[in-house]
């Protein structure tokens, strides 16, 4: 039988929702931080029960749960994990089936380790195999490549697509449009409702206006958010022949259609004095905890107006490069120099900063947070609009959407000339994570410099350059388009994915799943071809992800 | 700056409790409860002379509790093992012998203050702890405590873990029963703090010389009781804390009280009323009752059912309430449905 979820409400008050999930098909739930990804999963492995409609799930014992934070337990070793689950479900913990999954994770070499010692994405390795270690017929992972490197992340797409491939139903959790794309089906959901279910091609036509760049022409009275150096605009209506929009200008549309609002302007700026050198010039810096070279040999020039991404896998150098730069850790070797000079208190001042953590004090309302900041900084800190409802409310209980909004105009109220942000959209939905590019971008024109870190890869298109870390090293850098230039991948279209999949994983090329398609990157098309006679074949330009996969390795 | 923290600290229940609490506990207990005299000692009389001998003891702190002339010394020795006095006076030798009660070291002091003061008008013994040694009636307090600081701050941080680490909802998924993660999860540290017991026991005795007089199944029994109770509480501090941090600080406004009003440092007979209350709901109070009697005075069960009874009904409502709370925390609730 097909498992899924008919007639469920996902909140008090939301739409009931429909949705399926056959066996042999991987379904991505997109959504931002309340959407109801969470309460979804919940409700599938039995974990809440349902106020209205019906669950279709298997048994326990045919059933694989994956909580977000992988489930794995921190002080057991690989083996002892594997060993526990397995027990527990009356599965022998060294069966052929068990070696197999570990092995394909990577994890058998090192089966002393604690769970606690693994990095990111080996732990979400983990976490996978032991929601699937008894074979189960549904397995549900509740966000699980969030905070997880790219190239972990491609392992782990291929270790689930893998399992979907033996017939296992699987649902995943993201907040990443980019892996939604790559599954059979998709779910958009917005607060607690669904804005989409299907195949994530046909998303678009659930848009009831049109999505198309703006021109000079355009006012600032339509619906609109940046990507990148352009505008995006909603208009009502289906024109006959606009370009179809990708699965972000379609979330973000859908979500404005929905809740029947305008984007929320970015917050009114303090016009910075631009000065003429650039903002922040970094020389061979290097870093050091221990033995680790934590930021090894990285060079930087970022000027002002400019916004620079920095992309990496957790532990690549990101943060640490960010907080050298800030001063909050001592260079080991190299030149920094921050607005001209050493980063002194009177430096400080100039730089706003949004941490990974916010830097909010979770139990302070909107409004005190603010004047707190403010009064360090010595200005008047309003609260925006947009925050204006919740301005009273303790922050640890507002979505994160708001609390990074609040962090924006925490940082961004005194006017700095540079801007540093650290991860500043992972976990918000599409809205919100355009609306923040768009304070960004604001600040950026405005003349303030701009240094960002994210995993999403996605987000590269929004800055004007990238660096992208792998090792604490910068692997490559440049205009976005420029860095996929020169790296051909093959897209390939069989009419048996699935067993295309195999044949090109077990003659060891790297494949990895796009919906039905297949591609192969930093592969010549003739070796994909001696593989692969009879497949539709053709060259396509390389993902940012892929890059970076092909950098780090 | 200060005024942030000010406002963060108002937010935050658990700190201002302590903020609250322990300031006003200190000055309570050493204001009321933090006397080492004894205000009073109470005494048993008896054999032929009884009813004469009563008329000498005519002291302030002396409050005679009862007078038998047809009960003999055994009698009188029984009385105070089973703590129904401090001092007992035998008639009926050439001189009247007063018998100490030794495990309770304070109020022992005064008697033997007081005997000193007859001179050779009495024989004098001191029962159970002839060095009147403060180590033989701490050792038992402490197993007590010792269990209790396993019990509430070890378990609640092992439990918090869990659930802080997203793996308890691994757990709840798994095929297993509710009472089998309950069992699993509590298991290892009933074992682990019956093996600190035993090992603080044996310890005490080796380094210390602290007698064992009473009976080692009753002092079993009494100890497996007190376990079930301090987990209960472990496992109810872990149900209402997100984190280890939280724990430890729940923890310490429970133990605190414990250490301070149980008796165990400041008599509580010597104590005011109200902070004596205070002592008698805490459950460390019942099991050093226990302790002390069973391993310094070898009390038997017929002596000590009471403090018995009230540990078994303490351990029954913490760790049932305990149970409950956990189980509803990982079986699925129903979302609420408009």
């Amino acid at each position: 039988m097909s498992w899924g979820i008919t007639g469920v409400a996902l909140r008090p008050g939301a739409e009931p929702i429909d949705l399926d999930l056959p066996g042999g098909e991987v379904t991505a739930v997109v959504g931002g931080d309340g959407a109801g990804k969470t309460s979804l999963a919940r409700l599938l492995v039995g974990l809440d029960l349902p106020g209205t409609g019906t669950v279709r799930a298997p048994a326990r014992g045919a059933l694989g749960f994956m909580p977000s934070g992988s489930g794995v337990w921190g002080d057991l070793s690989i083996a002892e994990n594997v060993d526990l689950v397995a027990r527990t479900h009356g599965v022998r913990p060294d069966g052929d089936r068990i070696r197999r999954l570990l092995a394909a994770a990577d994890l058998d070499r090192v089966p002393r380790r604690l769970g606690r010692q693994l990095s990111g994405g080996m732990r979400q390795k983990l976490g996978f195999c032991l929601a699937l270690l008894h074979d189960p017929e549904l397995v549900v992972l509740d966000e699980p490549s969030t905070g997880v490197d790219p190239v972990s992340r491609t392992e782990l797409w291929r270790m689930i697509t893998d399992a979907a491939t033996d017939g296992t139903a699987v649902l995943l959790t993201t907040t990443y449009l980019d892996e939604a794309e790559r599954a059979g089906r998709v779910l958009v959901l917005d607060r607690g409702s669904a804005l989409y279910a299907g195949e994530p091609d046909r998303a678009w036509t659930a848009v009831r206006g049109t999505v198309r760049e703006a021109g000079p022409q355009d006012g600032d009275a339509l619906p609109g958010w940046r990507r990148g150096r352009a505008r995006h605009l909603l208009v009502p209506g289906r024109l006959p022949d606009a370009p179809v929009p990708d699965l972000e200008d379609t979330v973000i549309a859908l979500t404005l259609e929905h809740r029947d609002t305008a984007p929320a302007a970015p917050s009114p700026l303090v016009p910075v004095t631009v000065p003429a050198d650039p903002a922040i010039e970094v020389r061979g810096l290097v870093t050091t905890f221990g033995s680790h070279r934590a930021v090894d040999d990285v060079s930087l020039t970022l000027r002002p107006g400019q916004v620079i991404g920095l992309l990496g896998a957790n532990g690549a150098g990101k943060t640490t490069l960010i907080r050298t730069v800030l001063g909050l850790v001592a260079a080991d070797g190299g030149e920094v120099r921050v607005l001209g000079g050493p980063v002194t208190r009177e430096v400080r001042r100039r730089i706003g900063y949004v941490p990974q953590g916010l830097g909010l004090s979770a139990e302070l309302s909107v409004a005190e947070n603010l004047g707190f900041v403010g009064a360090v900084f010595g200005v008047d800190l309003p609260v925006p609009t947009a925050l204006a409802g919740d301005r009273d409310r303790p922050i640890g209980r507002l979505n994160l959407g708001v609390q990074r909004r609040t962090a924006f105009a925490a940082a961004l109220g005194h006017g700095p000339e540079l801007l540093v942000l650290d991860e500043p959209t992972s976990g918000v939905d599409p809205l919100a994570r355009a609306a923040l590019w768009d304070s960004v971008h604001a600040a950026a024109d405005a003349g303030a410099a701009v240094l960002v870190t994210t995993h999403y890869l996605q987000e590269a298109e929004q800055c004007d350059a990238v660096m992208l870390m792998a090792h604490g090293r910068v692997v490559a850098q440049g205009a976005p388009a420029e860095l996929a230039a020169g790296i051909e991948a093959v897209e390939v279209l069989a009419d048996d994915w699935s067993s295309a999949f195999r044949t090109l994983g077990a003659a060891g090329l790297p494949v990895s799943v796009d919906g039905r398609r297949l591609r192969v990157a930093g592969v010549p098309l003739d070796r994909v071809r001696a593989v692969l006679p009879d497949a539709e074949l053709r060259p396509v330009p390389a993902r940012l992800d892929e890059v970076m996969v092909l950098a780090a390795s | 700056m200060i005024l942030k923290e000010f406002r963060e600290l108002r937010r935050d229940r658990r700190t201002v409790a302590m903020l609250v609490v322990l300031p006003l506990l200190l000055l309570t207990i050493f204001g009321f409860a933090a006397t080492f005299t004894v205000d009073h000692l109470s005494v048993v009389v008896v054999g032929p002379g009884a009813e004469q001998a009563e008329q000498f003891l005519t002291a302030d702190v002396l409050r005679v509790e009862d007078v038998r002339p047809d009960a003999d010394r055994a009698d009188a020795v029984a009385d105070l093992a089973a703590n129904r006095a401090d001092l007992a006076v035998v008639t009926g030798g050439s001189v009247p012998e007063v018998l100490i009660d030794g495990s309770n070291i304070f109020a022992a002091q005064s008697a033997n203050v007081l005997v000193a003061q007859l001179g050779d008008r009495v024989d004098s013994e001191i029962l159970f702890n002839p060095g009147l040694d403060t180590s033989w009636v701490m050792v038992p307090a402490l197993i007590g405590l010792i269990l209790t600081f396993i019990g509430t701050i070890i378990t609640s941080i092992g439990m918090v873990k869990e659930r802080a680490a997203g793996t308890l909802e691994q757990l709840a998924v798994m095929p297993l029963r509710p009472m089998d993660v309950i069992v699993g999860k509590i298991a290892p540290y009933f074992l682990l703090a019956a093996i600190d017991m035993v090992l603080v026991t044996v310890l005490g005795r080796a380094l210390f010389g602290v007698p064992f007089r009473g009976s080692v199944w009753l002092f079993a029994l009494a100890g497996a009781i007190f376990l079930f109770l301090v987990l209960g509480i472990g496992v109810l501090i872990s149900t209402v804390s997100q984190n280890a941090g939280q724990a430890i600080q729940t923890a310490i406004l429970v133990l605190l009280p414990q250490i301070l009003l149980s008796g165990m440092i400041f008599p509580l007979d010597a104590m005011a009323g109200g902070v004596r209350w205070i002592g008698y709901c805490l459950p460390l109070t019942y099991f050093i009752q226990v302790s002390q009697g069973v391993m310094v005075r070898g009390a038997g069960l017929d002596s000590l059912w009471l403090p018995l009874v009230v540990l078994t009904g303490m351990a029954a409502a913490v760790f049932g309430l305990a149970i409950w709370r956990f189980r509803a925390s990982i079986t699925p609730r129903r979302a609420v449905a408009r």
